[in-house]
This record gives C-alpha cells, structure tokens and sequence, in this order.
C-alpha cells in the first residue's frame, strides 16, 4: 500500500481518497478507521480494562441509574461521561436523543415504524429494538429530515 | 420477571385504566339520564370490579409491548390478541347486568364488534403502513446524504 499525503492551503476541511484495484479487508478496514479516527471515547468493558470506543461503532448510548453506557454490536462500554455532555458532544456525529435515558446513533437504525400512543419502534443494524418516547418523537423525526417534525 | 420492567408496566396501564373507568362512570349515567332510570350502586362496584379485571389484561398488555417479540410485530397483531379479550369482558359483564343471556341480541353484538373492529384494524394497518413507508424514505435520504462518499 502507497501512502500519499498532499497539502493543499486552499481546501476547506481535509479529504482522503482511497484508490484501490479491488475492494478487500484492508480497504475496509482503512475506510473504517478513516472514518472513525479523532472520534472516540474512552470506554470501560466488562473486564475493567479502559479501551477507545469509536463513536461510528456504537449503536446507541444509554444512562442505566447513575451510569452510562455505551452500546457497540460487539459489547458495552461504561463511558465517564454524563449523558447530557455525551448529547452536545456527539450531536454533529449524528446522534439524538430519543428517550430520557437513551441517544442513538442515526447511522445505526435499520428501519423505522410507528408505534402505539406517537411513539416510535426503531430496528437497529443488531438485531435490537428501541422505543423514541413521545416527548422525543418530533426531535426525532426532525433529526432526520422529516417534515412534521419540531423546528430547532 | 424483570422488576423494572413490571413497574413500567404498572406505571403505564394503571392511567390508561383508571381512565377508561371513569369514561364508564360517565357513559353509564348519561345512560341513564336518557333512560330516566336510576344507576344500581351494585352496578357501580361490579363496573369496579370489571375494571380490576381489565387493569390485569392491561397490564399484560403493556408487559408484552416491551418485549422483544412484540416490538417486532405490528401494532395490528397485539390489537388482534386483546380486541377479543376486551370484548369478551364486556360481554360477560353486560349479561350479568341484565341478568341473563339473549342469544339474538348477543350474536347481534358479536357481529357488530367483528365488522367495527375489522374495519378499524385496517385502517389502523394502512394509515401505519403509510407512516412508516414515510418514515423510512426520509432515514434512506438522510443517510444517503451522510454516507461516506465512496466515489
């Protein structure tokens, strides 16, 4: 793999092309973690041991009592963070908030389908289900571009 | 049975119940302002006693909409499940007022629940179907335009 770093004074915010004679674990794996380098958060899984939780890979982040958690398809990472800072921290990396207790990660829902009493089912790329509250629904939907949705 | 899970539940049927109990208190002393009759205060605790019933069954219901099962089902199914439940509580509570059964006037109902509650579970199926068609164009747009341009 050729590695070319070029600075350009005139562009407004970094890019990266990748070019590649075939689509394969290496170029997937570069892709990932281009995509996810400078966003991560220190996350404490089940053994104790603190590691790097990138923020593409967490599927949805939730406040259990005291604590938060940070939910990837692979495990759970406790985050020392509160979940109102977590909010402001990862709004611009496409997160919302869709319950008191829960943020999900936009990127993450697999599909979406209305529920009993406005609230809202959503199917997360895992297999797992979330419920967007009702007091949340407008946000939600706004979040992601729909018409009907509350205006921020 | 997980204990945060039974108090969600309870937190959220008891209203819907207690709701639903006093519309009954109203519904049957309208009744009997046009029937000009008067309300047997036995009738009143037995309406008491139907709803402890249907605060059961709502409970239920609730317990089972938090689960994995149900919330991967449509809303129309679990209607399918406690539409009948609910009826066959006012069915049973409605002959033990009257004091006994009539079997024209009890098909008659049966059929009339049948037709309505067809209907509004279509409506219901469609107007979901809708929203969630909607809502699933926007998530496929809205990603679309975050994806990473792969060009």
């Amino acid at each position: 793999m050729k590695l070319f770093l070029r600075e350009i004074p005139t562009l407004s915010e970094t890019e990266v092309e990748v070019r590649f004679r075939e689509r394969d674990q290496e170029v997937d794996n570069l892709v990932r973690s281009i995509s996810s380098s400078g966003d991560a958060l220190a996350g404490i899984n089940d053994k104790g041991d603190t590691e790097m939780v990138y923020v593409s890979q967490i599927l949805y982040i939730e406040a259990v009592d005291r604590d938060v958690f940070a939910y990837k398809a692979s495990g759970v990472y406790r985050i020392r963070k509160t979940l109102y800072e977590l909010e402001d921290d990862l709004r611009e990396k496409l997160f919302v908030r869709i319950s008191k207790s829960t943020i999900v990660n936009i990127k993450a829902i697999k599909s979406i389908a209305p529920e009993d009493f406005r609230r809202i089912k959503l199917l997360l790329n895992n297999g797992e289900y979330l419920v967007v509250s009702r007091s949340y629904a407008n946000d939600f939907k706004s979040a992601i571009g729909m018409k009907g949705g509350s205006e921020k | 049975m997980n204990r945060s899970r039974v108090k969600f539940s309870l937190i959220r049927s008891l209203p819907i119940t207690a709701g639903t109990f006093i519309l009954s208190i109203v519904l049957s002393a309208v009744g009997a302002i046009i029937d000009g009759g008067l309300i047997d205060p036995w009738h009143i605790l037995v309406i008491f006693g139907m709803f402890i019933i249907i605060g059961v069954v709502n409970f239920f219901r609730v317990f089972i909409d938090d689960s994995k099962w149900a919330r991967s089902k449509p809303s129309v199914v679990k209607n399918f499940i406690f539409g009948p439940i609910y009826f066959t509580l006012a069915m049973a509570f409605t002959i033990y007022v009257t004091g006994g059964v009539y079997f024209p006037y009890l098909i008659g109902m049966g059929l009339l629940f049948l037709a309505i509650f067809m209907i509004m579970q279509t409506v219901t199926y469609f107007v979901a179907k809708k929203k969630t068609d909607q809502m699933n164009d926007a998530l496929k747009i809205f990603l679309k335009e975050h994806e990473v341009n792969e060009d």
